[in-house]
């Protein structure tokens, strides 16, 4: 363990907030206190209202708890969401990605993806398009943004003909890509609407929530999926999906109903929170973890209070990652920058030293860890970084560019 | 016997010319006989080849099992109805089977019809819950607010969910009358609105035409179904959108023809989705 770890790797998992730790703490306190007891349930449904006095006491971490309804309301705000955006709650992102690709293929025959996308949701995606024989059309982009062959306009000159051309009805894109690339996703979906009718959009927002935009007040999308273990730092995994859109709505809650009534879609916390919502609890539900919602609260109360991040957030996250950009260039290491346009808090740089180019991507992350730094590595000397989003303490540059220059 | 004997007292006791009389006419009875023979062996040879003829049919159907119980209990009854001798009876069954006749053609044309029944439904069921049917396009001609809202039109919309949700794309162009969507109106009136609504919310793509559209394309006023590239139906309702009749054919020209008219209406059609889109929070 490093006391004094440098964590660069919130775009695996984010450290948990302080007041995410405090409501996690203090809820197995109260669950060694009560189990699953009547206060308990008041307690989930009411929150700190149904006993403020033994809350504030006992429990002072799950002091803002409010229920269910105040934890929409606070990731609302988070997304820039009107104030009766729906939202649901999961307790597998998959589930949501799952849910995501049946809305999808109910009319869409063909649907418009990029390689930027979170290879496992593609899976999901390809599985579903050959459950209901219909297609996915990837276009090519990552390689070329990296290198810097693509302008922003191109990129979305490219995405509207391809959609155009390959006869495609359907979009799903990642907002920002796990290895670092910010789509101007709003501008594509507004170019492609332009010239083609657009059936379905869903946006993978797992790393731009809370990070790079995630600004939903124009609701360019029918659903944006999220989670909470990543920016946010809530730490306990819990997929969170905003929809809303008049087209889309009612089809969204149509097919979400049919899919929990006849069990092909089995999230337990995605039941029990709609059950919740529509007051159809049926007794008869299996026991749901809860515990990633207290924490999810604490995260999300943590960033709603941070007014300096709130307001310079992305901004203040690419001068960040320009810094170690700088550092990596001096310390042996060359930084895979896209076009300014596309940069956000993650910062890929790969490696120049042969040796460490032929070390495996375990013995990578290691070696980093030993020297105090905590990032996610790839095969061929890359490595991936997550900047910290209120930039450099004094000292941290310099322990970078160390381990970058001493690393095999 | 008699016949040597008559001709050998001749050619002992006639004369030479009678001989040869005699003679004359004996070749020449021969050769009535012999071409007779032959007349008969060719007429003994159609009837065996007309024989042959029917017979390849039981056996060109006895690979078909179950249209050969059919084929056979057809053949049964014939031949007890042969047993009848009333005449007025024979008339009727006469009229019968040429109707009968004439049904069998119209199926082995791969046309289907139904008529004056809601019995339809069964088949179109069948047909949208065949797994090698991975597409429906249809054409609804909403004549009246009623449409395909009694029980059994009920129930087919519910098939249609059922479908949609198992993975069968569905897209449907609904053609209305000014009365149920005024030009001017941004989304048809809510005494229709709803059905369409619901059918929008199970993921079928729903797009609708003004009915005064196609006042110079008539032919494209019509209630039909296309199921992938394996069948087509037609559906002529009453005033009231009860079923008139419903041909299901599974020609592949039909098909083709009905996906022309499809693609045809298409172009005056606006999706119910971007209707939606533009439509104002509460209107």
């Amino acid at each position: 363990m490093h006391p004094d770890l440098l964590y660069l790797d919130t775009a695996r998992v984010g450290r948990m907030s302080r007041s995410a730790q405090a409501a996690h703490l203090d809820y197995a306190r109260l669950a060694t206190d009560e189990g699953g007891s009547l206060f308990f349930e008041r307690f989930l449904r009411q929150g700190v209202d149904s006993s403020p006095a033994k809350i504030h006491e006992f429990y002072p971490g799950l002091a803002t708890w409010r229920g269910i309804g105040q934890l929409k309301h606070s990731l609302r705000a988070l997304a820039s969401g009107r104030r009766d955006l729906p939202v649901l709650l999961a307790n597998r992102c998959a589930a949501l990605m799952r849910f995501a690709s049946r809305l999808l293929f109910h009319p869409c025959r063909n649907v418009l993806v990029t390689d930027l996308g979170w290879p496992a949701y593609h899976s999901i995606l390809e599985a579903e398009a050959q459950r209901a024989s219909r297609s996915v059309t990837t276009v090519h982009i990552c390689q070329a943004i990296l290198s810097r062959h693509l302008t922003e306009d191109e990129l979305i000159q490219r995405l509207r003909n391809e959609f155009l051309d390959q006869g495609c009805d359907g979009l799903f894109l990642s907002a920002v890509s796990n290895l670092g690339v910010r789509l101007p996703v709003e501008r594509i979906v507004r170019a492609i609407e332009a010239t083609s009718e657009v059936r379905l959009i869903v946006i993978d927002g797992a790393q731009d929530f809370c990070h790079a935009s995630s600004d939903l007040r124009n609701e360019y999308s029918d659903l944006y999926l999220a989670g909470s273990h990543k920016w946010l730092k809530a730490h306990h995994p819990m997929g969170v999906a905003f929809y809303g859109k008049r087209r889309s709505s009612s089809f969204i809650e149509t097919g979400l109903d049919h899919l929990l009534a006849t069990g092909e879609l089995d999230d337990p916390l995605l039941r029990f929170s709609r059950q919740l919502e529509t007051c159809s609890l049926d007794g008869t539900s299996e026991t749901v973890s809860l515990a990633s919602l207290f924490s999810c609260q604490g995260a999300a109360n943590d960033i709603l209070s941070d007014i300096e991040y709130s307001a310079h957030g992305l901004a203040q996250l690419v001068n960040t990652s320009d810094a170690a950009a700088d550092v990596a260039r001096v310390s042996g290491w060359y930084p895979l920058r896209p076009e300014a346009s596309f940069r956000s808090g993650i910062l890929l740089l790969e490696a120049e030293k042969a040796a460490t180019k032929l070390a495996s991507a375990e013995a990578l992350r290691s070696g980093f860890y030993e020297k105090g730094i905590a990032l996610t590595a790839y095969d061929n000397g890359i490595i991936r970084l997550s900047v910290p989003e209120h930039g450099w303490k004094p000292g941290d540059l310099d322990r970078l560019g160390g381990a970058l220059q001493s690393i095999f | 016997m008699l016949g040597s004997l008559a001709m050998a007292l001749v050619c002992a006791l006639a004369p030479l010319s009678a001989q040869i009389a005699v003679l004359g006419a004996l070749i020449s009875i021969l050769g009535g006989l012999f071409v007779s023979y032959m007349e008969q062996e060719a007429e003994r040879e159609r009837h065996r080849n007309e024989m042959l003829e029917k017979l390849a049919i039981p056996l060109a159907l006895a690979s078909e099992h179950d249209l050969y119980e059919q084929y056979l209990a057809i053949c049964h009854g014939l031949m007890e109805l042969a047993q009848q001798t009333d005449l007025i009876l024979r008339d009727i069954a006469l009229l019968k089977l040429a109707s009968l006749a004439g049904q069998i053609e119209s199926l082995a044309g791969g046309s289907v019809v139904f008529a004056g029944t809601e019995t339809w439904r069964t088949v179109y069921e069948k047909i949208l819950r065949s797994p090698d049917i991975k597409e429906y396009r249809s054409i609804s001609w909403v004549r009246c607010k009623d449409y395909w809202q009694d029980a059994p039109g009920r129930q087919s919309m519910q098939i249609n969910f059922d479908s949609a949700h198992r993975g069968l794309h569905i897209e449907r162009i609904i053609i209305l009358p000014h009365d149920l969507w005024p030009k001017g109106r941004h989304l048809p009136l809510e005494e229709i609105l709803p059905w369409i609504q619901q059918q929008h919310d199970h993921g079928i793509w729903i797009l609708l035409v003004h009915e005064s559209d196609l006042s110079s394309e008539t032919d494209l006023l019509v209630d039909l179904g296309i199921y992938g590239d394996r069948a087509m139906g037609v559906q002529e309702v009453d005033e009231r959108a009860r079923t008139l009749r419903f041909v299901l054919q599974f020609d592949p020209q039909a098909i083709r023809l009905a996906k022309d008219r499809w693609e045809r209406l298409a172009l005056y059609a606006t999706s119910f989705r971007s209707l939606l889109d533009q439509s104002p929070a509460n209107g």
